[in-house]
């Protein structure tokens, strides 16, 4: 033991002596340090959005409230208030370290604005944004974890083997009575455990820098991170352990381990991209509107005559109007929309699921697949937080509705009593045992994996053909 | 002796199984791009077409109406699929495919179709031109790193600078071979591209397309260049392939999303919420220092003094005609203003991603290529002003249609299928070659500074090729 710790701190002393290692490990180190500030600033104006949507309506709220109860027509009519004046921004739920790992973050939205018309009128709007920098993907932590680090890890050990062979240091070492295999470990430990130290540390700094909320769920999502990078790390090293034992040489090593990584980070995702995308296609976004066109056009086709009589959308034209009749028929019109769009945004939504189903099986095709879905799940990037958050909207919607309907209907005006009773908005939070056990597996099976490459690196360094290689001087075949 | 040298290289690669093994995966990869992307090219064309047709048919059917509330009930646009999206998607997954054209309001594109892809979309879809700009020079540099490296270390190199051949005869046939091979790769899949174009849209996108094809020509004689660059100058092929694989590593992946995220904290665009806010606020606040309900009044007073009246009810026309184009007239300054400064916005971030490709040439051609197949921000951009060009005068002729035609008071005015019919709809019309030019004029020039500077340095060394060997 104490044997194998002298010649693994004599190797880190080695390894300090390459003039290049210092600067690649500082360089990764500043790149998640960029990604972390990045990706807080990413999450910072997300939420300062939101928070400033939601004092607004908050202020608004109060300010109807004090003009109901001064008996102000506007704010005690339900029909105004709902379709014309208020509008609720709901938000999704904060977690640790979402800046960690934008993921779907970008895509879907975190805040709805809602108001009593139909959900079709809130589901689908989208921030306006740059498309190319949404096609060119975010430098995240995430994005150095999966597709940087295993390039570190091969630009570490892709010679691991191979390389000394070719410099005829395996067999100076048969030769001096020492252990090649053990040689060869101890190499691959220390560089392995130099690369795991510098990604724990680069990952607490990139932690630290969200400035979470230390909770014990914080915690357990940096625990969860800095394992499952670890794990995806020591998968890259045992493989490139493995090619490099089996390469003819350092070339030949590097070269396969460079198509490992173009398979397992870059092809084989964007296959199950694809294949997920064939088997649960997406539902059509043209017919989606085309639907809301045929739908808007039945409900003012029902209503027509009413329309009209205030030209569409102006109550304000019509001086001595009837306000409840008018939001009457604002408030069926919108029933009879969000009849028809209901079953086609379920669609959608049940798409999503049954892609993220589909995701959930195929990701075991490639570590690559499986770290990115493990590190987004656990910054609650993954898209399921935001399909809960989506479904809480979607009900909490028809409670805001019915409440406004309710009182339209009745023709009963709001009182600054109803202003204190609005619906209250309950985001999902992430829920610590479902992550448990969604990370599980696939950090089992990638330890598996490891395991298994570690066996089969363990078995090819017992033969002496791969330690001294077929060529070498003094080995009769 | 350049062909004798390209000869041989050109066949050494073609015996190589690395260059099989690759060719094979590039060739499968290549089948199944164009496979799924025509395939969604045809569907979404006819589902697009389907749903424009439809909308149409929906406007003219609507029966008879007041315009304005015609006005509300509006059109839609939707952006066609362009031919040439098969081959580079570009940014059309990311941007929305309709526009809801209605009174008062300038709408954006809703409907990406990236807010339905899988969570896996990030890692990037497979298209023909991504395989060109990613995985063929991956290809590429795999078969060229050892071409010097490798033979220096072997002593081929000297040997054969001792038999008289010069470094720049060496330099030029190692590129003419090399070259033939990566284009053994290319020109069957270039010649599909071109067949299946021009089956589907006749000759109208074929000058792009061979601009394209001369565009993705350039690129891999760049990269070769680059990477025959690399092998002379490196000490070991070894070397060579690392460093090799760090430039296409950080080229494609790394620097575009820097230079992205970059783009996005220097000049963020505002949520749709907060623009919609600031649009409210500055309609509420109205333009010229007149809130709009004097600006209203104004007019009205303007009106009553031109036809010498005192009241509404004795004009000639119908006021509310007027109310509405200058209510019109006040949202389309500040909706102009509002989507000017988000454009400005975006127009930021991309001039950092342009200014980042001096750093990899593969983003240069990224730009160039979704500009020439139609699928770029630019081309985005011209479909969502030729929709709202479109919408003020479809606003123009309805309000038109109430104030000439009706008189102050009537609400009761019905329009019909006529009036629809006259107003029309909005027909997409893809902007000519020349101007999708014009907007490459910074990824274009760093293509000539990175093929100048290699053709500079690639002299260089083959002249130090000939003393070193």
């Amino acid at each position: 033991m104490r044997r194998s710790v002298d010649i693994l701190v004599s190797e880190l002393a080695l390894l300090r002596r390459e003039q290049i290692l210092p600067w690649v490990l500082v360089g990764l180190l500043l790149a998640m340090v960029f990604a972390g500030i990045s990706g807080r600033m990413i999450v910072n104006e997300q939420r300062m959005v939101a928070v400033e949507a939601s004092e607004e309506a908050r202020a608004l709220v109060d300010s109807l409230k004090v003009q109901a109860e001064v008996g102000a027509e506007t704010s005690r009519s339900p029909g105004a208030v709902a379709y014309s004046v208020l509008s609720q921004p709901v938000t999704k739920a904060a977690t640790p370290l979402e800046g960690l790992a934008i993921g779907q973050g970008d895509l879907l939205p975190d805040t709805y604005r809602l108001t009593a018309r139909g959900a079709h009128t809130f589901l689908g709007r989208t921030d306006p944004e740059n498309s190319l920098r949404l096609l060119s993907g975010n430098f995240d932590v995430a994005f150095i974890v999966v597709w940087v680090l295993p390039l570190l890890a091969i630009g570490f050990l892709f010679d691991v083997v191979a390389g000394e062979r070719e410099r005829g240091v395996l067999w100076l070492a048969v030769v001096a009575g020492a252990s090649a295999s053990r040689f060869v470990w101890h190499k691959w430990w220390a560089r392995f455990l130099l690369l795991a130290a510098v990604t724990t540390v680069a990952i607490v700094l990139a932690g630290l820098i969200q400035q979470p909320a230390w909770t014990a769920t914080a915690a357990y999502i940096l625990a969860g991170w800095i394992i499952t990078s670890l794990v995806y790390l020591a998968f890259w090293c045992a493989l490139a352990l493995v090619v490099s034992a089996g390469a003819g040489s350092s070339e030949a090593a590097a070269t396969r381990l460079a198509g490992a990584w173009l398979a397992f980070v870059v092809l084989i995702p964007a296959v199950t991209n694809l294949i997920a995308g064939s088997i649960v296609p997406s539902p059509s976004r043209v017919e989606l509107t085309a639907t809301l066109r045929e739908a808007t056009e039945q409900a003012d086709k029902a209503i027509a005559a009413e329309r009209d009589r205030w030209f569409f959308d102006h109550p304000d034209l019509q001086g001595d109007m009837d306000r409840r009749a008018y939001y009457l028929s604002v408030a069926r019109s919108e029933a009879g929309i969000e009849k028809i769009m209901a079953p086609l945004l379920q669609e959608f939504a049940r798409n999503a699921r049954d892609q993220q189903r589909v995701i959930e099986v195929l990701k075991y095709l490639s570590p690559g697949t499986l770290t990115f879905r493990s590190l987004t799940a656990l910054s609650g990037s993954d898209g399921r937080l935001h399909a809960g958050f989506r479904d809480a909207v979607v009900v909490y919607h028809r409670a805001w509705q019915e409440f406004f309907v309710k009182r339209i209907e009745s023709d009963t005006p709001l009182t600054a009593e109803d202003y204190e009773r609005l619906p209250i908005f309950v985001a999902p939070q992430i829920d610590r045992r479902e992550l448990l056990v969604s990370s599980l597996i696939p950090l089992l099976s990638m330890l598996a994996l490891t395991c298994l490459l570690c066996f089969v690196g363990s078995r090819q360094l017992r033969n002496a053909d791969v330690i001294i290689g077929a060529h070498s001087p003094g080995v009769s075949r | 002796m350049i062909i004798d040298i390209a000869t041989k290289e050109f066949r050494q690669t073609f015996r190589d199984g690395r260059f099989r093994l690759a060719a094979t995966l590039f060739i499968m990869l290549a089948a199944i791009a164009f496979f799924t992307a025509s395939q969604r090219y045809q569907s979404l064309s006819a589902e697009r077409t389907r749903a424009q047709q439809e909308v149409a048919l929906q406007w003219v059917e609507q029966g008879e109406k007041n315009p304005h509330s015609a006005a509300h009930y509006g059109q839609y646009a939707f952006r066609p699929a362009l031919p040439l999206a098969f081959f580079d998607s570009g940014v059309q997954a990311f941007e929305g495919v309709s526009i809801w054209l209605e009174a008062h309001k300038r709408n954006y594109a809703a409907g990406r179709p990236a807010d339905d892809m899988s969570p896996l979309a990030s890692f990037g879809e497979i298209s023909i031109a991504y395989i060109l700009q990613v995985l063929l020079p991956l290809i590429l540099l795999l078969i060229a790193y050892p071409s010097f490296a490798a033979e220096r270390e072997s002593g081929t190199l000297r040997q054969v600078m001792a038999s008289g051949v010069t470094g720049g005869q060496l330099f030029l046939g190692k590129f003419v071979g090399l070259s033939a091979s990566v284009l053994l790769l290319m020109l069957p899949i270039i010649g599909i591209c071109f067949l299946v174009l021009v089956s589907t849209s006749g000759a109208t996108w074929l000058a792009h397309a061979v601009l394209l094809s001369v565009l993705y020509l350039w690129f891999m004689a760049l990269l070769l260049g680059l990477a025959l660059l690399v092998s002379a100058v490196a000490s070991t092929a070894r070397v060579a392939l690392l460093v090799l694989l760090v430039i296409w590593a950080l080229g494609n992946f790394v620097v575009p999303r820097i230079a992205a995220d970059m783009g996005r904290l220097a000049s963020p665009t505002p949520s749709a919420d907060a623009l919609l806010r600031a649009i409210e606020n500055d309609l509420a606040v109205g333009i010229d220092g007149e809130t709009p309900s004097a600006k209203i009044e104004k007019r009205r007073r303007q009106l009553h003094a031109l036809y010498k009246v005192s009241t509404d009810a004795e004009l000639p026309i119908n006021i509310q005609g007027v109310i509405f184009g200058v209510q019109d007239e006040i949202s389309d300054v500040v909706y102009d203003r509002h989507f000017s400064a988000l454009e400005a916005a975006v127009d930021r971030q991309l001039d950092i991603f342009e200014a980042a490709s001096i750093l990899s040439p593969r983003m240069a051609v990224m730009l160039v290529s979704q500009e020439l197949s139609g699928t770029s921000i630019g081309h985005q951009r011209q479909f969502a002003d030729g929709a709202e060009a479109f919408r003020r005068e479809l606003m123009k002729t309805l309000n038109r249609d109430i104030t000439l035609n009706s008189r102050s008071g009537d609400n009761a005015y019905r329009s019909s299928a006529d009036l629809w019919r006259e107003a029309g709809e909005y027909r997409f019309v893809p902007e000519q070659l020349g101007a999708s030019i014009a907007r490459c004029g910074a990824p274009l020039t760093v293509l000539v500074l990175w093929s100048l500077l290699i053709c500079g340095l690639g002299w260089g060394v083959a002249r130090r090729l000939g003393t070193v060997g």
